[in-house]
């Protein structure tokens, strides 16, 4: 279902869009470890140009390797619009519940033992994704703005899709990332609809200008 | 409307924050809930206004957004320490807290960097209640549900059953259902549900296609019944001989068929209906009772029975019906349904799947939905790109037959409109601008109750160059490959015309083989043939242009249409040939002017005018030609 079409991105535009989401992330990486004591690894991101009707079909097959996962999604709007996905390895929760120094699980009723750990997972994930993501818009010296978390049951990407138009393209962007400290893994998804394809060409053009 | 009052009038609590946490701004929303006035909280330390708000995961928070500049959903579930509002209004006799969502977020200095924080805080306290209540609402109806499974009489239990069948569940489980209840609430040993299947012809081993004579014959055997659901000491489903029963045969068969709506046997044993006694007195069955699950129109649908160890009641007999009645409406529903789904699917994925354009217009020709496949055949992105966009758009303004494309489609609309359809070719527009033959079909719809026009586009391009490839082979000469009289005669006319317009000069050269007649004699057609052949060869390797054309006049004929080309150079290109073609070096006998096959070439040019006709310019060719003949042969004349 990968297509590869020069009309949308150049190869050397896909380099480069990969290079300054590789800077991002890594200073996102960064200060997350600095500013709020959260240590990821993140790998450099792996960029395809699909047609919106088959990226629920491209996500499954992407994420196969999990049996069982949690997926926290967020939209942002802005020169860019596009939906982040960040998929969880099973038990996540458990795990990053930890990093909530205040939340406390103890004596609480199983049911609220489950609410609390997916909202610990929207947070978390509202976190990384906006790290993430705001540090990638911001080399590109653009902004945008994000929609609350939201989080996605029995892995159904066919209403993903749908929020894109069906005839379009989508620029999709996958990196696997993993919790240093902890036994926590996943992948994190970026998929900028079509319309986002022009202003992240300018922008990335901005961005070279500052070096020439 | 100002930044400000926006700001007071939003019904979401909003307090903006510098980077050391102190309130800059506050807005009506939070005066309210606090009590405290805007006036008397700016420059204060939020942390000192709300200190269970002085921790480290709100601090974390805030730090993210300032880091990342990105926007930070807090639920309650998860920050017990939010702002501490009571609920006001009635419920604030029992001291309740406001259930808040807040969003932390970042504030730009024109400069793009974050200079402040911006807290929103919204109260979320009856959406949580309507939560928590659909949860007990559902916890009601499961007490509900656990209530239905206590019903005690005949009459509750069949209540119950009557209810569950209402609930939107599949055919299948209905029918499970269904057998289900009737052992339970008629205590029979076994209840069966056969449907029949119209045209569902015999499965290669069913067995009772084997069975060509008797009364067990199957008669019709495009009418089967087929055993949906089984209760009670059988629940498979798999039974060589009972998973299809022939209409008309057995007793299944025979009650589908029946005029009689039933069959009811009292005595299994020793009944003639029953054909295998011995296994019925074996289990103990003492009775037997089948009916006929009827349409609304009164034709068989399918047969509910159940075999029981005791008598069938005369009460139990007149509910039993009832179940069967039942059993039809639920049938007939699910059968509707399935229908109508089954359209809805169909029509929608042929629709969404087609490989022709299938656009929707309203009468004034406008677009109103397309299918995917008309933005890839007209290259639009998206449905917005073409919706409201009328067929003129997506056609060029005129049509290859000359006629304006606006003028056209009004026609064939109206003429779709009183004949209920039209076909006919159409050239359409790429959003590339790029053109293309298409074969259209116009059918007026009615889509929810309004006129409207389908068109379907099938792209006919591929057709069209097979056409021109014909049209391009009919044009050649069959004999020597080069262009046809016809071709010629054409191609003259559209240079003249094309000349005329530019005003540059048209040369002809028309070339006649020496002795031709004399070479046929002497060697034969064939070889005739052969000589023509080889001429019209070397006509195309001299011809380098690709406005030149090379054709066969007719006869040992040939002329050449040189435009843009001046005299002197068509004479230059005319010795070329004539040269060209002795050096073929063809033995001719026959000619008085040399040993080999020779060319006479006449020469004409002419700077083609609207007021002259284009047989001047072949008048003149031929003139030199009969001049070349008459001096002596194998040489270039021009006039």
């Amino acid at each position: 279902m990968v297509i590869k079409d020069d009309r949308i991105f150049s190869n050397e535009e896909i380099d480069l869009l990969q290079e300054i989401m590789n800077i991002g992330f890594g200073q996102a990486a960064a200060d997350l470890a600095e500013v709020v004591d959260i240590f990821i690894n993140i790998n450099t991101p792996n960029l395809n140009v699909l047609k919106a009707l088959g990226i629920g079909e491209y996500m499954e097959e992407e994420i196969r390797d999990f049996d069982k996962c949690s997926i926290v999604s967020q939209n942002y709007l802005g020169d860019t619009r596009g939906i982040a996905l960040l998929v969880f390895s099973e038990n996540a929760e458990k795990e990053l519940l930890n990093l909530l120094p205040g939340a406390t699980v103890h004596g609480m009723e199983t049911d609220a033992v489950g609410e609390l750990e997916k909202e610990v997972l929207l947070e978390i994930g509202n976190i990384l994704i906006g790290a993430c993501v705001g540090k990638m818009i911001e080399l590109l010296k653009s902004s945008l703005t994000y929609m609350p978390p939201r989080s996605i049951v029995g892995e159904d990407f066919q209403s993903l899709q749908e929020t894109f138009e069906p005839g379009s393209y989508a620029l999709l962007l996958k990196t696997d990332f993993g919790f240093e400290d902890r036994n926590v893994s996943g992948y994190l998804f970026l998929v900028f609809s079509q319309e986002s394809i022009d202003p992240l060409k300018n922008a990335m053009k901005n961005f070279m200008s500052q070096y020439e | 409307m100002n930044y400000k009052q926006v700001f007071d009038s939003i019904d979401v609590g909003m307090v903006v924050l510098d980077q050391q946490f102190m309130v800059l701004e506050w807005n009506n929303w939070m005066a309210l809930q606090s009590g405290i006035e805007a006036g008397e909280v700016v420059g204060v330390s939020i942390f000192q206004l709300f200190p269970e708000l002085n921790n480290p995961i709100f601090f974390r928070n805030c730090k993210v957004v300032l880091t990342f500049g990105n926007i930070v959903f807090l639920s309650q579930k998860l920050h017990n320490y939010l702002f501490a509002f009571k609920v006001k209004g009635p419920r604030a006799a029992m001291i309740e807290y406001m259930q808040q969502r807040c969003t932390i977020m970042p504030l730009r200095a024109d400069d793009g960097a974050i200079k402040n924080i911006l807290i929103t805080v919204q109260d979320v306290t009856e959406s949580v209640a309507l939560v928590k209540k659909r949860k007990k609402t559902l916890q009601e109806l499961e007490f509900e549900t656990e209530k239905r499974k206590k019903a005690h009489t005949q009459s509750e239990k069949l209540n119950v059953l009557r209810a569950d069948l209402l609930i939107t569940k599949s055919l299948n489980e209905h029918l499970d259902n269904i057998t289900d209840s009737v052992i339970d609430i008629f205590n029979a040993d076994f209840a069966r549900i056969w449907l029949m299947k119209t045209g569902d012809l015999c499965d290669e081993g069913c067995i009772h296609a084997e069975v060509r004579d008797g009364a067990s014959v199957c008669v019709k055997r495009d009418q089967c019944l087929h055993l949906m659901s089984s209760s009670g000491r059988y629940t498979h489903l798999d039974g060589k001989g009972h998973c299809r029963v022939p209409f008309g045969s057995y007793k299944i068969g025979k009650i589908a068929a029946a005029e009689e709506g039933k069959l009811l046997i009292s005595d299994v044993v020793h009944d003639p209906n029953v054909h295998d006694p011995a296994w019925a007195e074996g289990l103990g069955l003492v009775a037997f009772a089948g009916y006929r699950i009827l349409s609304a129109r009164r034709l068989p649908v399918g047969v509910l029975a159940l075999f029981s160890k005791h008598d069938i009641s005369t009460d139990d007999d007149a509910l039993l019906e009832g179940v069967a009645n039942t059993t039809a409406h639920v049938v007939l529903a699910a059968q509707a349904e399935e229908a109508l789904v089954d359209r809805e699917v169909r029509y929608r994925s042929l629709f969404e799947n087609a490989r022709d354009a299938i656009m929707i217009l309203d009468p004034s020709g406008v677009f109103v939905g397309v299918n995917p496949a008309t933005l890839e055949m007209f290259g639009f992105e998206n449905e917005k790109k073409i919706i409201n966009q009328t067929l003129v758009s997506l056609s060029p303004d005129i049509q290859s037959d000359g006629t304006f494309s606006s003028k056209k489609l009004i026609k064939v609309f109206k003429k779709a409109f009183t004949e209920g359809g039209i076909d006919f070719e159409w050239l359409h527009k790429r959003s590339n601008g790029g053109e293309f033959y298409a074969h259209v079909r116009l059918t007026p719809i009615q889509l929810n109750g309004e006129r409207m026009m389908q068109a379907a586009v099938r792209d006919i391009s591929g057709q069209k160059k097979l056409e021109e490839d014909l049209k391009r082979l009919s044009s050649i000469d069959a004999l020597t490959g080069v262009a046809n009289r016809r071709t010629f005669d054409e191609t003259l006319k559209n240079e003249w015309q094309r000349l005329a317009r530019s005003k540059k000069t048209l040369s002809v050269l028309m070339c006649d083989v020496d002795y031709f007649k004399l070479f046929n004699d002497t060697y034969g057609h064939q070889r005739g043939d052969d000589v023509l052949r080889q001429i019209s060869g070397t006509m195309m390797s001299i011809t380098k242009r690709s406005g030149d054309l090379p054709a066969r006049y007719g006869g040992e004929e040939f002329t050449i249409i040189l435009p843009e080309t001046e005299a002197s150079s068509a004479v230059g290109l005319a010795n070329k040939l004539c040269a060209a073609v002795e050096n073929l070096g063809i033995e001719n006998r026959g000619s008085k002017v040399s040993r080999v096959v020779t060319l006479s070439v006449g020469v004409a040019s002419i700077m083609p005018k609207k007021d002259i006709l284009p047989e001047r310019l072949i008048e003149d060719a031929d003139k030199a030609l009969y001049s070349a003949k008459n001096t002596g042969r194998n040489r270039v004349v021009c006039m």
